[in-house]
């Protein structure tokens, strides 16, 4: 951790506004594409970036510097959206594969190509019970253990909504073949 | 599952620092709620604090109190052997052993003497030694129950006498000084110095409060009258040493006030005394008394009858009330009678300073012991308020408690303006048959001025 981030969150410990502004400053991009993940609209990503900066802020006393403070923040904002599907989980979409069958990438200049916008665009339609199952475990590399704790669901139900969010995956990136994808791992 | 897991291998390496700018204004929204929650938070951790040291100050003092006692006993006991000097005067030997303890840890070392003394003679105990003075010494030492007031006293009045003492070892006299500088030390130990302005302080006080009772008794739930709080007054003066700049003690006299007042509703035609008499059942005439009264029976004067009542001449012209008493049995307005005891209180109060700037700000704690002045029942009836009598069974001394937080903000020169919400309770029961076990309390704001000497 670089001196200067860390003068930046002792000051933010001791609550001065302007090392705070510092701190949303420097991560505040990059959690915001985190709640982006696992949100199904981005103005429901802005409240849970809202709500998961104000926790870091008011819990910032309770970081030790024994790991990466970005590693740190980003588990309070994926909390965050977790506490977010929870509550709104009876709201939840409950479009099944076959009604999103309709949905794919464009993908004209190949597979290597695509941008993360797009496959955001793509994630974000993902029913989101599958969602949180897909991106917390091939994302964040939760266990099926805690993501089954996190959600307040069964083993099983987490591994079958991983399954059926890959499916769901593939089927909209038709074109997306596995020397392409492991290609795309390797570089 | 291979082409599954790289998929999520896929959606891992694309996702990897993926970033978006977060929308203007959201950081103003942030900023907003994080102040308000921090001045929230403030005020909370302040009150807290407040009670936590409310309830944990008295116990603190307790505890030191107790604690200061026992390490007194201890070090009483533990330096008292380490003190012990033994000369060793015999003629024979024309020398002075010493075998004085003088290490860090105040146990006992003995120290071998170079002198040309038979080494017989160095173990021997003071039951051997011929001097006077020194026996007196090794006496005093020895005693467990030996205080060090009493140790000092004894060192320097028998000083001299050592000093005469011829010492040809000139070791012996490094001892004889490091034994003096040693054992005065922890006797002698710096206490926290108080600031030296502002020692004594002198205040003047008044206590508007609101006073009331606790009971314990079943029948107060039945009362016929209607028992309520008072509003009472409190003033005197207080004198306030400050030991140290926390801590300081505080004593005073006061003239305070506590009571109750029963409200009665009378029914047309009916006699305030009769009616009263009747609730006391076989009551004598020269007894006002409500069964269901929680302070006690009201002995009323002489010149109190039962369909006539004349003021107190003490409190009105007495021809005047002779010549127009008021007539009970002929009135419809309500009666209250109100219970107000007297007292002179003499506080001993400890405070601590909190803070010093820009006020000062103090928590007080303490006990006041509350003697009987002035015991009267005073009946009002159409706006016109006389003694009529007195509670009986009222103990001459109660004792009560008290706790407050003082506010001392500087006016000019050494002047402060104090204010200071207290409350106070009775520690136990006023009336002294313990009937109904009534236990007066207030809630009341000292306010006065404060000279700092």
């Amino acid at each position: 951790m670089s001196r200067d981030l860390t003068e930046i969150i002792l000051n933010s410990q001791k609550g001065i506004q302007s090392a705070q502004h510092d701190l949303f400053e420097l991560l505040a991009p990059k959690m915001f594409g985190v709640c982006i993940q696992y949100t199904t609209n981005r103005m429901e990503a802005e409240d849970c970036l809202q709500e998961g900066f104000i926790k870091v802020f008011t819990k910032i006393d309770e970081f030790r510097f024994e790991g990466s403070f970005e590693g740190w923040v980003r588990r309070i904002m994926v909390n965050t959206t977790i506490e977010h599907y929870r509550k709104n989980k009876r709201f939840a979409d409950k479009e099944d594969i076959e009604t999103a069958a309709a949905l794919s990438i464009k993908q004209a200049n190949g597979q290597d190509n695509i941008q993360a916008e797009e496959l955001i665009e793509l994630i974000q339609k993902l029913p989101a019970q599958y969602k949180m199952a897909f991106t917390l475990y091939a994302i964040e590399g939760y266990s099926h253990d805690e993501i089954s704790k996190q959600l307040g669901i069964s083993i099983g139900t987490s591994k079958s909504n991983l399954s059926r969010a890959r499916k769901w995956l593939q089927i909209r990136i038709p074109r997306m073949e596995t020397t392409t994808i492991k290609k795309s791992v390797e570089l | 599952m291979a082409e599954q897991e790289n998929i999520d291998n896929f959606f891992k390496q694309k996702f990897e620092g993926y970033s978006v700018p977060p929308p203007e204004g959201l950081w103003n929204n942030i900023s907003n709620i994080i102040s308000a929650q921090q001045s929230n938070r403030k005020v909370i951790v302040g009150w807290r604090w407040l009670w936590a040291a409310a309830v944990l100050l008295p116990m603190t003092l307790g505890i030191s109190v107790y604690l200061n006692n026992t390490n007194t006993n201890e070090n009483t006991q533990s330096i008292a052997p380490s003190k012990t000097i033994v000369i060793n005067s015999n003629p024979e030997i024309k020398t002075i052993d010493k075998n004085v303890k003088l290490n860090e840890s105040q146990s006992i070392t003995s120290i071998a003497s170079k002198t040309k003394s038979n080494p017989a003679h160095t173990t021997t105990t003071h039951q051997q030694h011929n001097n006077q003075n020194v026996k007196s010494i090794n006496n005093q030492y020895n005693n467990s129950q030996h205080s060090d007031n009493n140790f000092l006293s004894v060192l320097k009045s028998k000083s001299a006498h050592i000093k005469s003492i011829s010492i040809k070892n000139p070791k012996l006299k490094t001892l004889k000084s490091n034994f003096i500088a040693q054992n005065y030390l922890p006797i002698n130990k710096p206490i926290e110095e108080p600031s030296r302005d502002s020692r004594i302080t002198l205040s003047g006080l008044v206590l508007p409060s609101y006073s009331y009772r606790t009971v314990n008794s079943q029948a107060i739930n039945n009362s016929l009258p209607d028992e309520k709080g008072i509003n009472t007054i409190t003033g005197g003066i207080a004198i306030n040493y400050a030991h140290s700049t926390r801590w300081s003690i505080e004593t005073g006299a006061y003239i305070s006030q506590a009571g109750q007042s029963i409200a009665m509703n009378m029914p047309a035609s009916v006699n305030p005394l009769s009616r009263i008499n009747k609730t006391f059942g076989a009551a004598t005439r020269n007894q006002v008394s409500l069964s269901t009264n929680s302070l006690g029976a009201i002995s009323y004067k002489n010149n109190v009858s039962e369909n006539q009542y004349i003021p107190n001449s003490k409190n009105s012209d007495f021809s005047a009330a002779m010549a127009s008493p008021i007539d009970f049995q002929n009135t419809t307005s309500d009666v209250t009678i109100k219970q107000l005891l007297s007292y002179i209180e003499i506080p001993l109060v400890l405070r601590y300073n909190l803070m010093q700037n820009p006020f000062k700000l103090s928590l007080a704690t303490g006990i006041s012991s509350n003697i009987l002045t002035n015991n009267q029942a005073i009946l009002t009836q159409e706006g016109q308020s006389n003694t009529i009598g007195e509670t009986e069974n009222i103990k001459p001394l109660s004792f009560s408690t008290r706790l407050g937080i003082g506010i001392d903000y500087p006016i000019f020169s050494n002047f402060y303006f104090h204010l200071e919400p207290t409350v106070k309770y009775f520690i136990n029961p006023i009336n002294s048959d313990n009937t109904n076990q009534f236990k007066p309390y207030s809630f009341g704001v000292y306010t006065g001025i404060a000279y700092s000497f």
